[in-house]
């Protein structure tokens, strides 16, 4: 299975790629703008999404600052700062905006926010999460029943 | 009397030859003179006797003729000259002398007692006149005249000392009476003290045999010298009463002890009772009359009791007690006492020993007078008490009075360290005696002393042959045998000494023992020392290592108890220090402020640390199941090392405690944190697989349980450890405390509440701290509230909704605080630097927790001032 991991760093896909070598092809891509790019030029069975994006420049994050500063009381900083907090799930937004339906492993943890879990998956299926602290195996697990459900 | 020696004091007493002569006599006279001084005699002779033919009256020439006839031989002659001239008081001494000299001495008295009238009682004629008693054999009558003399006389007289040693001789079977003569004679001529130390040495010897022989002190048995230990600890302390019915028992019971008596006596000038002491002073100084103590003791009382009236024999007291024993303080006291019986010369020798031996400045009051007049007065009349008398000592049965007596003049040459004279007298002694044990063992010493080991063996052996019981025979033989190299002998005879009771062995196996710190045994032996010792050259000695192994003891006992103290409280301290300090919401409570400082190092720990290092655990568990321990190797390197996912984990937990720190809290995660107790556990375990897991060993179930530890159940903590810290609950009690508030504030005392509209739905919880949730209603409601009385209006409306973000799903709850006051702000004007009409607060807070703040419409009010928070959907379930 070929998988685009998308990730500020190189940590999931370094140990995915080290601990899974089987089976699966793991190919990161460093941003939003990279990984739609990546998902555009097709051959991926997944997409394995990071939620946090903060090590990337300001205009390799998805989403506006300007209008998001709005929420913080017109303060940018915290205005980047969710957008680098949340830049997965702007991502994905952006994967299905422009078509794209291929299945989304998200790593973030929403155990605590069913309802707005649920929402999501309303909106962007076919998608699915582990939490951060997933383990090689569970992530090959749930990618495994992603493709295959 | 030499005959040479008349002449010269004659010729000496002489005055100018021939004065008041006829021409005839005169030149005779000078011509006689003049021969006499050339030594010739008879011509001399024949010219004074023409002068005396001539002029009879004249009585000089009588008493030269007298002289040159004496120097010639012609006594009888002289005799007849001297006496023609006999109220000249030259010719009576001249006369009276010869008569000596030719042992005549009714004759010579009766000169002498002439020569006294013409005198007017010369004290120095009265040793002339003692001469002459003694050669009649009168020695109460010489010692009279001595007296006299000393009594009167200022000016030095040979004849003292020829009196003297004439004397001494009549009186060898009184030393004591010989010695206070010559010591008598000594103190008025000190320059008699050469001239006659040789004589007073002798009696000097003699005195303190006879002494000796006469002590024979009774030592104590055991128990006696408890009670003696116990008396003294009394006195000590000041117990009199206790102490005086102890030694007045003991007394009864050995009243031979000098150990008893010397203590008595102390007890008694305590109560003031000091002609008891002074009597029970003498009686020590009786029984052991070698013990410095006792005569310094006697030489103190005598000094300071009596208002200096016997001086002179304090000062005795203190030259005994000097004899042997240097001491600055007691040399002070002999300046002291030298000094008020007006030797100065003796002060001045005493000074100079004083200062070559003192370490500091006397101790006083030991020898002075009171200086209190009542006391002085009482003190000069004082009764001395009367000597006692001590039944004399025969010598041991079988034994000869004379051996017995050289073997004690011995042991005074040894304390004078004449060693030679000692050994001469025992060698006499043991001649007449050869199994006189006191002379074998006093030999033995002193052949120990000369070095002459083999020979001191003998004698030792040969006294124990004689009497089998002597323990400190055995001990000095030990000793001895010791030093001959013949160590096995010496070990098994120091043992017999002990058991036998001698102080010296059992000190010696006490401090051998303590040497090789076996305190207890030393103790124990030692306290068999203290059984037959309560004095004596050890005793000091003895007293300091009881008081150490005594420390030690204490010292170890004490160590003992430390020790068990601390394997009861280390566990209570150990429980202390997890039960002392606090978890982390301890922090948040007390320093609400802290929380996004805590916040950022929770998620840091989260996302940094197990995130990306300690999901890996199971997989590298996996690859060693299958035998590939790179995986492992991998591992390590991420999490080990300064920038290894460990340190930087122990890091974090640092910081987070130096938070605390600043915030007056002092954490204890490890054990007081439900959270971080086991998250520090469970990253100790995994510190503790390093080695295992570089080298590719590590249990695979091992790291199985760390991962489930730190990264399932510790990272799920923790992220609700993030949001169960800022999430609060929504209901209509937090609004109605923040009105409550507001309407308790100074500037709205008297305000009627106003009408208040509030909806708020069930479930709904924001994410922000409680602290400033309230804040920031407080804020809002406050200026809602101002502005409607402004504007005279008396209605507020709270209202929550709920608005949801349309890309990340996130929702946000709105307050929405309603009032009727004109609209006279905006969104643009509450924020940045147009923040005014008092809502910095609000907007301040509401941005610290990623919400937002507007002025919007509101239907039924004219306006509402509306706060974004992010809703907390966990707290609502």
């Amino acid at each position: 299975m070929r998988v685009l991991v998308i990730e500020d760093g190189s940590e999931y896909t370094e140990t995915l790629s080290r601990f899974l070598p089987d089976g699966f092809e793991w190919v990161r891509a460093g941003s939003g703008p990279e990984g739609l790019a990546a998902v555009g030029s097709g051959g991926f069975a997944a997409v394995f999404l990071d939620m946090r994006f903060d090590r990337v420049p300001l205009d390799q994050l998805l989403g506006d600052v300007e209008s998001t500063a709005d929420r913080f009381n017109g303060d940018p900083v915290q205005a980047r700062q969710f957008l680098e907090d949340h830049q997965g799930l702007f991502v994905l937004a952006a994967l299905r905006d422009a078509g794209h339906g291929i299945p989304v492993l998200l790593s973030y943890d929403f155990d605590g926010e069913p309802r707005r879990w649920a929402k999501l998956v309303e909106k962007h299926a076919p998608v699915d999460y582990l939490p951060d602290n997933a383990s090689p195996s569970d992530i090959a697990a749930k990618l495994g029943a992603l493709v295959g459900g | 009397m030499s005959a040479l020696w008349l002449a010269l004091l004659i010729g000496t007493a002489r005055g100018e030859p021939g004065d008041g002569l006829p021409a005839l006599a005169r030149s005779f006279f000078t011509d006689a003179v003049q021969r006499q001084g050339n030594g010739d005699w008879r011509g001399a002779a024949l010219r004074f006797q023409k002068v005396v033919d001539l002029e009879p009256a004249y009585t000089p020439a009588w008493c030269r003729l007298g002289d040159v006839l004496a120097e010639d031989g012609r006594t009888t002659a002289a005799l007849e000259a001297w006496e023609g001239a006999p109220y000249d008081p030259d010719c009576v001494e001249a006369a009276g002398r010869a008569e000596l000299e030719l042992a005549r001495y009714d004759e010579a008295l009766a000169h002498f007692e002439r020569l006294s009238r013409l005198t007017s009682a010369d004290p120095r004629v009265e040793l002339l006149i003692g001469l002459a008693v003694l050669g009649r054999g009168d020695v109460d009558g010489a010692i009279a005249a001595v007296d006299r003399f000393l009594t009167r006389g200022s000016e030095p007289s040979a004849d003292l000392p020829d009196l003297v040693e004439a004397i001494a001789a009549q009186l060898q079977s009184e030393p004591e009476r010989a010695l206070t003569l010559v010591d008598d004679a000594i103190r008025q001529q000190s320059d008699l003290a050469e001239r006659l130390s040789a004589v007073r040495e002798a009696f000097v010897v003699e005195v303190r045999a006879i002494e000796m022989m006469g002590a024979a002190p009774v030592a104590l048995d055991a128990p006696q010298r408890r009670r003696l230990e116990q008396a003294r600890r009394a006195f000590a302390e000041g117990r009199m009463d206790a102490a005086r019915p102890l030694l007045e028992s003991l007394r009864d019971e050995v009243t031979r002890s000098p150990e008893v008596w010397a203590a008595l006596a102390d007890v008694r000038e305590a109560e003031g009772d000091i002609a008891g002491a002074e009597y029970a002073l003498l009686l020590a100084r009786a029984l052991a009359p070698q013990r410095s103590d006792v005569h310094a003791r006697l030489g103190q009382l005598l000094a300071t009791h009596f208002g200096g009236r016997f001086d002179r024999e304090a000062l005795q007291a203190f030259e005994r007690a000097l004899e042997g024993n240097p001491d600055a303080d007691l040399e002070w006291c002999r300046s002291e006492l030298a000094r008020r019986v007006g030797n100065f010369e003796l002060m001045k020798r005493a000074l100079a020993n004083h200062l070559a031996l003192a370490e500091g400045p006397p101790r006083r009051g030991m020898c002075t007078l009171p200086t209190d007049p009542a006391v002085l007065a009482r003190d000069l009349e004082r009764t001395r008490a009367t000597p006692p008398v001590i039944p004399p000592v025969d010598p041991p049965e079988g034994v000869d009075p004379e051996a017995w007596l050289a073997v004690h003049r011995a042991q005074v040459h040894l304390d004078n360290d004449d060693d030679a004279l000692a050994l001469s007298e025992l060698d006499a002694a043991l001649t007449s005696q050869p199994d006189l044990v006191k002379g074998l063992n006093l030999k033995g010493h002193l052949l120990t002393k000369g070095g002459d080991r083999a020979g001191a063996v003998a004698a030792y052996e040969r006294s124990l042959e004689v009497d089998p019981d002597q323990g400190n025979v055995m001990a000095a033989l030990s000793e001895l045998l010791r030093a001959l190299g013949r160590n096995d002998e010496a070990l098994a005879m120091r043992d017999r000494a002990a058991a036998e009771g001698s102080p010296v062995a059992r000190f010696l196996l006490a401090q051998e023992a303590a040497r090789a710190n076996h305190w207890w045994e030393a103790r124990d032996r030692l306290d068999g020392y203290f059984e037959v010792a309560s004095s004596g050259a050890l005793y000091a000695e003895a007293t300091v290592l009881r008081d150490e192994l005594e420390w030690r003891i204490r010292g170890f006992w004490g160590a003992v108890a430390l020790t068990v103290l601390a394997i009861v409280f280390l566990p209570l301290v150990w429980m202390w220090r997890r039960r002392a300090g606090s978890p982390l919401s301890r922090l948040l409570e007390r320093s609400p402020r802290s929380f996004r400082e805590v916040a950022r190092i929770v998620s840091s720990l989260r996302h940094e640390v197990l995130k990306h290092n300690v999901s890996a655990l199971p997989g590298v568990a996996d690859a060693l199941e299958d035998g590939d321990p790179e995986p492992a190797m991998w591992a390590a390197e991420r999490l080990y090392g300064k920038s290894g996912a460990i340190a930087r984990f122990r890091r974090y937990i640092g910081e987070l405690e130096e938070l605390g720190r600043a915030n007056q809290v002092a954490l204890n995660l490890r054990h007081r944190d439900l959270v971080f107790g086991p998250l520090l556990a469970a990253m100790d375990r995994l510190a503790g697989q390093e080695r295992r897991l570089a080298a590719g060993t590590a249990r695979p179930a091992d790291l199985r349980a760390i991962s489930d530890a730190l990264n399932q159940e510790g990272f799920r903590a923790l992220g609700r450890l993030l949001d169960g810290v800022c999430v609060v609950q929504l209901e209509p009690s937090v609004f109605e405390a923040a009105l409550a508030d507001v309407l308790a504030e100074p500037a709205f005392r008297g305000t009627a509440r106003p009408d208040w509209s509030l909806e708020v739905p069930d479930g709904l919880a924001v994410r922000v701290f409680r602290g400033d949730l309230h804040d920031i209603l407080v804020n809002l409601l406050r200026n809602a509230l101002e502005a409607s009385i402004e504007a005279g209006e008396d209605r507020l409306g709270v209202r929550l909704d709920l608005e949801e973000d349309d890309i990340t799903g996130l929702e946000r709850v709105e307050i929405r605080v309603a009032d009727d006051a004109p609209r006279r702000i905006s969104t643009a004007m509450i924020r940045g630097r147009y923040i005014e009409r008092g809502l910095g607060l609000a907007v301040d807070l509401t941005s610290r927790a990623g919400g937002s703040i507007h002025v919007e419409d509101e239907p039924g009010f004219s306006k509402a001032v509306v706060v974004r928070l992010p809703l907390a959907e966990g707290g609502s379930t």
